[in-house]
């Protein structure tokens, strides 16, 4: 009764990789962007300026609160509809992508920040350290440390975000086994194959960071 | 150069409530090995943290070498590079901490040349030179490579130690520095001290450690309820001490 | 840029909005009970004594955490039918799928929950003289509860963002009549502009719930670490609304 069309995805596989390939291009191109712009946005939170941390702080809660696929909607459909802005989806796949882990990159910078004892920083400042140097090289680096999981989490959480970037179209993984879906009327085959691909790669990319975290330790 | 390193005027430090040090006054002169003893939480730390301005006296004159800091550690300097004054004082104050405080992410020698390079502007080369040689006068030449964590107390403490001295510095502050420690890591810890001492340089020391007080300083200080109860030479003081509180104190060290 | 946003074809439609928001939380709220029920089973299967049935657990939560949920929506309603014969409405397939995705999710929290509690406490029960179950549903099940809260209420929060998912099989959540409502007014940027808010608005409510909750429930240094969460709840919540103590550090 279950059978599994096994050819018909097999001889869609190069189409089916490219796809992937896209799919990973887009997470990973998301993800470094997203470890920058985090970086900027909890500094800004960090600051003893008044309004660039509340800056920091609205966007982090905005960001955080908005489901992916609202924001994807939001910008291709909305807003560069109404300003008439010219935007490939790819690129706003991206940049969606890139700002929504900012946010979460930023609370996770904090969460790294807070968990050092804060002796590491008065030990610093009793060197003779000015604050910009206590920060790169005692605390970040601490952070980072401490973070690396979160950021393997996310980073995978981007891979399978990615799925989404399908509704504005991009032949991303997820859209290619729609198109395939439609084509063939083989919704099982292809869906199931684009489920195991994604696993595994979320896979992949936990064993890579558990082998990062093991040469990072001390 | 005048002989008095650091003179405190009429400190005064509270927290919240809490009022720690009350008007405390104290001068110590070039080479001179200051022990600080007396009862737990009552300012003896909190004395050490405000010479070097890691704490801000509520009142009071901090006089290193003839500057008074207090006023200059109130000025905000510009966010990024701190108040450029102050860390210039603390290249010349070294500290030593109970916990230690060291970078775990860096190996001892790299703990140790951080500064050097990072505040005094040293090469690479240079800064690792000056580290090595301060870990082996600790006694540390085969472990500069190792990360803290796997180093014992003692060993961790004597890296502390080589790390504030890589500065050069003119005063050092030592702060209860083998509470944390097991009992047969103290000795290697205390020896230290003792080797400055007797090299002449310009330390106070909180301490618990009455043998280091006793032998190796030249005077005592005795510190109850914010202020000095009373101070003179370590024989005097614990042959023969004058106030009652610090007569109180002693005896509950000896049984 | 020369666009004026006009929301007044918005405000027009916010019936729509407000039945796509209604359908939204019925849609979380629904798969958040399934998924809450269906965390503490697979919790226990995690920490059962039986291999088989704790590789099972594991191996699902893992299975869980690895796909996609917008992949997993599209497998259940497009591909279940046809091969199981079960035909499910939009809702239903996103009921399901949201409380199969969070069931694993929340059996993490809740197995970190009991996990943490069972080890300090599990001696003292035993010692006290008490059956394995007893010190479970005494000791252990409130205790772990009170930790297993804020954390669970935070799911919540991405439950409800999840939602949106299921837009793309055609329920009609908030994002699927924002689509109508942008579609018929030829006014997308707003409408999107304002579903977006109230995605973001709920969410923030909810976080702001889940810290209230963490520091509401927080033990005080001192009690006695048998209080369950009934007690704390009563106290803290009923009789102390909204002076809850900052517990001392």
């Amino acid at each position: 009764m279950l059978e599994f069309q096994l050819e018909t995805v097999v001889a869609s596989g190069p189409r089916i990789m490219t796809a992937l390939a896209l799919t990973i291009y887009i997470s990973t191109v998301s993800m470094l962007s997203g470890l920058a712009v985090g970086l900027v946005v909890s500094l800004l939170r960090r600051s003893g300026f008044q309004p660039f941390r509340l800056l920091a702080v609205t966007y982090i809660s905005i960001f955080r609160g908005l489901p992916l696929i609202a924001f994807l909607i939001w910008l291709y459909f909305g807003v560069t509809v109404a300003f008439n802005i010219q935007l490939s989806p790819i690129t706003a796949g991206i940049v969606v992508m890139t700002i929504q882990s900012s946010a979460y990159l930023a609370e996770i910078y904090r969460s790294g920040m807070e968990a050092i004892p804060h002796t590491q920083r008065q030990a610093a400042v009793a060197l003779g350290l000015s604050p910009v140097r206590v920060f790169t090289d005692v605390q970040f680096p601490q952070a980072v440390r401490i973070v690396l999981p979160a950021i393997g989490n996310e980073y995978i959480g981007l891979v399978k975000g990615s799925a989404l970037v399908s509704v504005l179209g991009v032949a991303e993984l997820m859209r290619t086994s729609q198109q395939l879906v439609q084509f063939y009327q083989l919704p099982f085959e292809f869906f199931t194959t684009a489920a195991v691909l994604y696993v595994a790669v979320g896979v992949g990319l936990g064993h890579l960071f558990r082998i990062l975290e093991k040469r990072i330790r001390y | 150069m005048s002989d008095v390193v650091l003179e405190v005027n009429n400190l005064h430090k509270s927290f919240g409530s809490l009022h720690v040090l009350r008007g405390l006054n104290l001068t110590v002169q070039r080479g001179e090995a200051v022990a600080v003893i007396g009862p737990s939480g009552k300012g003896k730390s909190t004395l050490l943290r405000c010479i070097n301005l890691l704490e801000q006296p509520d009142e009071g004159q901090v006089i290193f070498e003839g500057t008074d800091y207090v006023p200059i550690a109130r000025r905000r300097g510009l966010r990024l590079r701190g108040n450029p004054q102050l860390r210039q004082l603390r290249t010349h104050i070294g500290i030593v901490f109970q916990q230690f405080n060291l970078f775990p992410h860096k190996t001892a020698v790299e703990n140790v040349m951080l500064a050097p390079m990072r505040v005094l502007g040293m090469s690479k080369d240079e800064a690792r030179e000056r580290s090595l040689e301060q870990l082996e006068h600790v006694g540390l030449k085969d472990k500069v490579d190792n990360h803290p964590q796997t180093l014992s107390g003692g060993q961790q403490q004597r890296v502390a130690i080589a790390r504030a001295l890589v500065m050069e510095p003119r005063l050092m502050l030592f702060d209860e520095i083998t509470a944390a420690l097991d009992p047969e890591l103290v000795g290697e810890v205390v020896r230290e001290m003792q080797r400055l001492a007797e090299g002449g340089m310009t330390m106070v020391v909180v301490t618990h450690h009455m043998s280091f007080a006793r032998h190796s300083s030249d005077r005592i200080l005795f510190i109850d309820d914010g202020d000095i109860v009373e101070e003179g030479e370590p024989d005097t003081l614990f042959n023969n001490p004058k106030e009652p509180r610090t007569q109180e104190f002693l005896a509950h060290l000896l049984n | 840029m020369g666009y004026t946003p006009d929301f007044e074809p918005v405000w027009r439609r916010a019936d729509l909005l407000l039945e796509g928001l209604g359908m939204t939380f019925v849609l979380a709220i629904v798969a958040m009970a399934c998924a809450i029920v269906l965390g503490l089973v697979i919790a226990m299967g995690q920490m059962s004594s039986a291999r088989v049935v704790r590789r099972l657990a594991t191996g699902y939560v893992q299975l869980a955490r690895g796909t996609p949920l917008y992949v997993y929506i599209f497998w259940v309603y497009y591909s279940l039918g046809s091969a199981t014969g079960i035909l499910l409405t939009p809702f239903q397939a996103g009921v399901f799928c949201l409380a199969t995705l969070y069931g694993a999710y929340l059996a993490e929290i809740d197995r970190g929950a009991l996990q943490s509690i069972q080890r300090e406490q599990r001696e003292a029960a035993v010692a006290l003289g008490l059956t394995a179950w007893q010190s479970f549903r005494d000791i252990v099940l409130p205790q772990a509860v009170r930790i297993a809260i804020p954390p669970t209420t935070n799911m919540f929060a991405m439950l409800f963002m999840d939602t949106s998912l299921v837009s793309a099989i055609g329920a009609l959540e908030l994002i699927r009549v924002a689509r109508i409502g942008s579609s018929e007014s030829f006014r997308p940027f707003e409408f999107y502009t304002v579903m977006g808010l109230i995605y973001v608005v709920v969410v923030l409510v909810v976080s702001a719930l889940s810290a209230w909750l963490e520091r509401a429930l927080r033990y005080e240094d001192g009690q006695a670490l048998q209080r369950s969460f009934r007690e704390a709840f009563l106290e803290r919540v009923i009789r102390k609304p909204f002076s809850a103590p900052k517990t001392p550090r």
